[in-house]
């Protein structure tokens, strides 16, 4: 059980920088999740978490302490790879007991520990077996095993998930999201995934190119993301980004030929994007003055809703999510009805969110 | 008609080998039951009696152990040596394409011309060694490294070891490689020393390059010939007459065809006996690592 503190970590590789100076909370017991494209440096990010490679300039604080200059055994950290990195020359009785077997643990407590720790995962039948025969999802809850057995402080997860077939990914999400209510420690959990992102974490850290961007809770991620950037990362679909214009000093916005009288935003005057989440575009049943038409150019049916992709009159494409049962084609003619009261506003030339006042 | 076709395809290739390596081999098992001396004219098939003469000849045995010797000590040398060279130039070191080049060097040169640098290092009056050892002050007066039968074995293991480590490091260090890091990441966060790392991840991971190593290092040392051949000739008083050089002289020297020719099927045995011990632990290990 850990609460950590980064300060102003970075790090550089040679001339390039994986990671510019980040500060970052995540409190005791929080799931955590680090999300960016790849190459964002959220790796490297755990690799300094872990010891394994040691940070430019910064520091790293466990529940106050600075853990900088301990090795990666001493932070006491497990760590889940996207390989599992299971040792094959080994049984999955012995992987999952390396960790107290190399410190020398009694022959029967460890016996004890593996047994108790196979049973919270459902491998107490694979004990015998070797890594080579096990399945992916096999694979990943030795992985698992092998982490928990110590009872570290903190969990690092490096894309633990991305290895396994997708309903296996969704079935081991629910299962990590438990272990955590159960293990009641940090874990810290990084991946490109945003939907694993979401459905996971207590807070999410959005890295990009080295910078941290954002965090806060998925909630606030997707409806307040602070940048373009993140509106369009986050939600699948991302967001729909429409230009506009603010006018009469940040009281009204227009867009598409129509003005929308909306709180305060904080913003010059001028040309700005309006980001749309998917569901906040309705189809109108008729056309009436605040509603905008548009044109169906793609309708995609997924079950228990579908996703129309509609273009504007001022050639914005938009897509759009709904649940209703509509009898839609390509070219067909519709109206939409925007609700801005949920939308998102970004400086043109930043990309960065637009405050809104009260 | 697929199958007929098929064997007259394969036909060049299979008397190919039939004329190269199939006759000889079989010509030279039917002369291993001869008595043949083309000094005095004799000529006459006597079964298995070369072979009695075999059990009983003092200066096989002596070459049987010279060879055992010479294989066991230079083999685990070079074995050991070649790890810890490969686990050196594995780690990242600037100049390390350089270092890894110039570890290879001495498995390019050819044999005889390494033999005849080694004869000149050994050298007692001339040569490096021995003036290096004297201005050390490790030896007194200069030793007959060649000449003396305590000493000369040591020396042609000596080169041995010199020419053919680095076969056994660029084996070992392609081995290394293949080892995926995280395994080790996963160690160091499991709380595992380095001396804990190496035994429980490199060693299971190169033992089956450390059997293709001592497999090929083992048949090559048995039969050694060319660089004992031009240090000592055998000598000196057969100290380090192997089997090969002894099968040499009495097939090429004293022309006794017959007898030359039983040793050399001794050696034969004695390899394929050594490839099928290996082959049997390799199949063994090979089952555990795939994965």
């Amino acid at each position: 059980m850990a609460e950590i503190k980064l300060k102003s970590l970075s790090k550089k590789f040679g001339k390039t920088d994986a990671l510019h100076p980040l500060d970052l909370e995540i409190r005791d017991g929080e799931f955590m999740t680090i999300l960016g494209p790849s190459g964002c440096g959220k790796s490297t990010l755990l690799n300094l978490l872990a010891g394994l490679e040691a940070p430019t300039t910064g520091d790293i604080l466990f529940d106050g302490e600075s853990v900088i200059e301990l090795s990666p055994k001493q932070r006491d950290v497990a760590f889940v790879f996207q390989s599992y990195a299971l040792y094959p020359h080994k049984s999955v009785y012995d992987n999952i007991a390396f960790p107290l077997a190399v410190v020398k643990t009694d022959k029967k407590e460890i016996d004890k520990q593996v047994h108790q720790v196979a049973q919270l995962l459902e491998i107490e039948n694979l004990l015998e077996r070797r890594p080579k025969e096990l399945s992916g999802g096999q694979r990943q809850r030795v992985a698992l095993g092998r982490a928990i057995i110590r009872r570290p402080r903190v969990f690092l997860f490096d894309e633990p998930l991305s290895n396994l077939d997708a309903q296996l990914r969704t079935q081991m999400r629910t299962e990590l999201k438990k272990l955590h209510r159960k293990l009641k420690t940090t874990f810290i959990y990084v991946t490109h995934d945003q939907t694993e992102a979401m459905s996971l974490a207590d807070t999410i850290a959005i890295l990009r190119d080295g910078n941290l961007l954002q965090t806060g809770t998925p909630e606030k991620i997707y409806k307040e993301p602070a940048n373009m950037f993140i509106g369009s990362f986050i939600g699948n679909p991302g967001m729909n980004f429409v230009n506009a214009e603010l006018i009469e000093n940040g009281a009204k916005v227009k867009l598409e030929n129509r003005i929308f009288e909306l709180s305060l935003i904080v913003g010059k005057p001028g040309e700005i994007m309006a980001g749309l989440r998917p569901e906040y575009i309705q189809i109108a049943d008729e056309k009436h003055p605040g509603t905008i038409p548009a044109r169906v150019e793609v309708v995609e049916h997924l079950g228990s809703e579908a996703l129309i992709e509609v273009t504007t009159r001022n050639n914005s494409t938009l897509i759009i999510r709904t649940a209703q049962e509509l009898d839609l084609s390509m070219n067909d003619e519709i109206s939409l009805n925007l609700d801005l009261s949920k939308a998102s506003f970004f400086d043109k030339s930043t990309g960065s969110n637009l405050p809104i006042g009260e | 008609m697929e199958k007929r076709l098929g064997y007259w395809l394969i036909a060049p290739a299979a008397i190919t080998i039939l004329l190269v390596a199939i006759y000889p081999i079989i010509s030279v098992y039917i002369l291993s039951l001869t008595e043949r001396l083309l000094s005095l004219g004799i000529d006459r098939f006597i079964w298995l009696q070369n072979y009695q003469k075999l059990l009983t000849d003092p200066r096989f045995w002596n070459a049987f152990t010279n060879t055992c010797i010479f294989t066991g000590v230079s083999v685990s040398l070079e074995l050991l040596l070649g790890l810890a060279i490969a686990l050196f130039i594995n780690r990242p070191f600037s100049l390390r394409g350089i270092i890894r080049a110039a570890v290879l060097l001495p498995w390019a040169i050819p044999t005889v011309v390494s033999a005849k640098m080694w004869a000149w290092i050994f050298n007692t009056d001339l040569g490096i060694l021995n003036y290096a050892l004297q201005s050390f002050g490790i030896i007194s007066s200069n030793l007959n490294w060649l000449g003396e039968p305590t000493l000369a074995l040591g020396s042609a293991i000596i080169v041995d070891v010199w020419k053919t480590t680095p076969f056994a490091a660029l084996l070992l260090l392609a081995g290394l490689q293949i080892i995926p890091d995280d395994l080790y990441k996963a160690a160091s966060v499991d709380g595992a020393s380095n001396w804990q790392k190496f035994w429980h991840i490199t060693l299971p991971h190169l033992k089956p390059i450390m059997l293709i190593v001592l497999l090929f290092r083992t048949l090559d040392a048995f039969r050694i010939f060319d660089s004992i051949y031009i240090l000592t000739g055998g000598g000196p008083a057969n100290s380090t007459e192997t089997l090969s050089i002894y099968a040499y002289k009495i097939l090429f020297q004293t022309l006794d065809f017959g007898y030359g020719s039983t040793i050399a099927v001794s050696v034969f045995i004695f390899v394929v006996l050594i490839s099928l011990i290996y082959i049997f632990v390799l199949r063994k290990q090979g089952s555990l690592l795939n994965e």
